[in-house]
């Protein structure tokens, strides 16, 4: 295990002061309000598509599809300030940060067409079919199927916690294509590109604990996907999943959820709005200390990833110790100011009920914090 | 990952003098010091014409960590990422013998006829050092004095590992070798003190974590070494966590350091600093469960490792103090937005 400390090249900062000043802007207009967990909650299509169309989404994507073959790192700028404003991401949030990536990777020239400058545009957006029912930490246990059929596949099953499915167009999931084989259990999965709005589709929402919709079971009756719209090879989707977790349990969004609280916290004090005494001072201090090294812990990983290598061991080290912060971080705020957590309350108040509200969230999604240690004790030869 | 290649050879050079486990107990260890002197290894950058190596700050850190790593009762830190500065910074050349510095000189002072009043405390290893390196205030600004340590009165203390931390009384002596320096020197000491027990406790985090992965694959406990359960493997994973918490602020913090920008730099090393005091009570905290019973005799090298780690908390500054200095910037309406201080554009 390996995580070498990066700086963020010089062509990010004049990106980062644009990205910055360009959701100010957003804020001042009341476009939208900063909030927390942004990149699950805040759906927000109209910020999506101007995203998109200011070049910001999709940066790294080559430029025949859509994007400006910009450096990882770049991205990585880009997302930070997306987060830290507590901007509504997350309409476009899975397609850009993983199945654009992963149609590039496995999908076929026709599908890069067909897709990807659509996600870079934030206006074609996906949801990950990964767990179900019955499918949870053990991914290679899933059981929806795709059965072999002329000039497609038949798909019975079912999908749940799929963020956005009720604004998605496509879902990447992940079918049993082949019997389960006990001595081979990752073998015989394969990964779809299914329209959400095909015949037999059925999307039901799920309730989260802040009152919302967010969560969805997608429930697939006899749903038909033609050949063109498997990604990858029959038989690969275990191998193809696989490197999707890595983009997906790496970003900065595994430190930064919860980060709008804080930056909202300290420009009170700042203002002299909020009253500003030896303890405030003292859990502002250790959390900024925090948030700095996790911060560089996880561009370690986002330069580790840009050059190319494979950090699955470093991502979940660091995905366990940035979703603990991010829980703490609220806890932290919350017993030092004088706002109650309420979803209708003041901004303060408000962010504080989200984070508390969605904070159990934060060290389950992408693979909960006991099956990441699970990988780091395995990198370190303990497994 | 290149600077990483380019340290090698320093890494195995220093790994080989300095053995391949903790030293033993006791005041000191001479010899690890005459090794390290003779490889031009204790002032590594120091430029070559006042007597230094002229290498890198990178490089001296590496030696530091090493030395962290191995438990060497040397004042390596000291001389390599402290003294060793101050001397550069002064023009002043490095002196023969053991070299030590304090970490914090307040309240010393020195007069226009160059004489020093005032107490160092908790100097490392001054009982055996033939130099003291301090900073202390004068008339016109800070003043970096060479004290010859004999010519004080010291009273010996040593902290939880036993690393000796003793108090020098200076008043009325005159320093054998002294020179103004810039405000700016004065500011930087406290970051330098602090990255010095980041940079210790980086190598001593790791060697925690190394014997600890040791004990739980040999150790057997009903019929199977106790890596085997997964109550184990989580706090080993939590273990790393932590060893690499320290490492990556420890090398974010170099690399901020050699910067031009102040405030950063200062951010980063005070982030480091906390997040590394905290890491370290978790690191010894995981590692001594993990150990369990033999891991808190003296009889398991575990305790050099730990003790040190508890014993570096206070020095160069608690947690609390760098929280607060943190905190205080991330306050002040004069300095830019916290968002801005962290990320550094």
């Amino acid at each position: 295990m390996r995580l070498a400390a990066h700086a963020l090249p010089e062509s990010t900062r004049a990106l980062r002061l644009e990205v910055r000043a360009f959701l100010r802007g957003e804020v001042e207009r009341g476009a939208f309000v900063p909030a927390v967990d942004t990149w699950l909650g805040g759906v927000n299509l109209e910020l999506s598509r101007a995203l998109g169309a200011k070049g910001w989404l999709g940066m790294s994507y080559p430029e025949q599809y859509g994007g400006r073959g910009a450096g990882a790192l770049d991205r990585f700028a880009v997302t930070e300030e997306l987060l830290a404003a507590g901007a509504p991401v997350a309409a476009h949030w899975i397609a850009e940060r993983q199945m654009a990536p992963s149609i590039l990777k496995w999908g076929t020239a026709e599908q890069k067409q067909r897709f990807v400058p659509g996600i870079a545009r934030g206006e074609l957006y996906f949801a990950i079919g990964m767990s179900e029912p019955d499918t949870g930490s053990d991914l290679a246990s899933v059981r929806t199927r795709g059965e072999k059929v002329d000039g497609g596949w038949r798909v019975n099953g079912a999908k749940i916690w799929t963020s956005g499915a009720h604004i998605a167009h496509r879902m990447i999931a992940l079918l049993r294509t082949s019997p389960r084989d006990d001595a081979a259990r990752h073998a015989g999965l394969s990964q779809f590109i299914v329209d959400l709005h095909s015949d037999g589709v059925e999307i039901r929402p799920i309730i989260s604990l802040d009152g919302q919709h967010h969560f969805n079971e997608v429930v697939f009756t006899d749903v038909f996907v033609p050949d063109e719209d498997v990604l990858g090879n029959v038989g690969d989707g275990w191998k193809q999943c696989t490197s999707e977790l890595a983009i997906e349990r790496s970003g900065p969004e595994r430190v930064l959820s919860t980060v709008p609280l804080l930056l909202l916290w300290v420009d009170l004090l700042r203002a002299g709005t909020l009253p500003d005494d030896a303890l405030a001072r003292r859990v502002i201090g250790a959390l900024v200390a925090r948030l700095f090294v996790l911060r560089q812990m996880s561009l370690a990983v986002g330069g580790s990833l840009a050059a190319g290598e494979s950090p699955e061991v470093e991502a979940a080290l660091v995905k366990d110790l940035g979703t603990r912060f991010e829980s703490a971080l609220t806890e932290a705020v919350r017993r030092v100011v004088p706002d109650v957590p309420d979803l209708h309350g003041s901004p303060l108040s408000s962010m504080l009920a989200t984070a508390v509200l969605h904070a159990p969230g934060f060290t389950l999604r992408g693979g909960t914090n006991e099956i990441l240690r699970g990988v780091v004790a395995r990198g370190l030869g303990v497994r | 990952m290149s600077a990483d290649e380019d340290l090698r050879p320093l890494t195995e050079t220093a790994e080989s003098i300095l053995g391949a486990g903790p030293s033993a107990d006791g005041d000191w260890d001479a010899s690890a010091w005459a090794a390290l002197e003779e490889s031009g290894l204790t002032t590594i950058d120091v430029p070559e014409a006042l007597g230094g190596g002229g290498g890198t700050l990178r490089e001296a850190a590496e030696v530091v960590r090493v030395a962290g790593a191995r438990a060497v009762r040397v004042p390596i830190a000291e001389a390599a990422l402290v003294g060793g500065w101050l001397l550069a910074a002064a023009g002043l050349p490095v002196p023969a013998g053991p070299l030590t510095a304090a970490l914090d000189s307040g309240g010393v002072t020195v007069d226009a006829a160059g004489v020093l009043g005032g107490t160092v405390r908790r100097v490392p290893y001054a009982r055996i050092a033939t130099c003291v390196v301090l900073l202390a205030d004068g008339p016109s600004g800070p003043v970096v004095a060479v004290v010859d340590r004999s010519a004080g009165t010291l009273t010996e203390g040593a902290n939880l590992a036993g690393e000796p931390r003793d108090d020098l009384v200076l008043d009325g002596l005159t320093p054998i070798a002294s020179a103004p320096v810039d405000a700016a020197v004065a500011a930087e000491l406290p970051l330098r003190a602090a990255l010095s027990r980041v940079v210790l406790a980086a190598g001593a985090g790791q060697t925690a974590l190394e014997l600890t992965l040791r004990h739980v694959k040999e150790r057997e406990q009903f019929g199977r070494p106790i890596a085997k359960f997964q109550a184990v493997q989580q706090l080993v994973a939590e273990l790393a966590g932590e060893v690499a918490t320290v490492t990556l602020g420890s090398e974010a913090a170099l690399l901020a350091i050699a910067s031009d920008d102040t405030a950063y730099a200062a951010m980063s090393v005070a982030s480091a600093r906390v997040v590394a005091a905290d890491a370290s009570t978790r690191i010894a905290a995981i590692a001594h469960q993990l150990v369990a019973g033999i891991g808190v005799t003296r009889e398991h090298a575990l305790h050099r490792s730990t003790t040190r780690l508890w014993a570096w908390r206070e020095e160069g500054g608690t947690e609390g103090v760098w929280a607060d200095r943190l905190a205080d910037r991330a306050l002040d309406p004069s300095a830019p937005p916290l968002w801005q201080q962290v990320v550094g554009v």
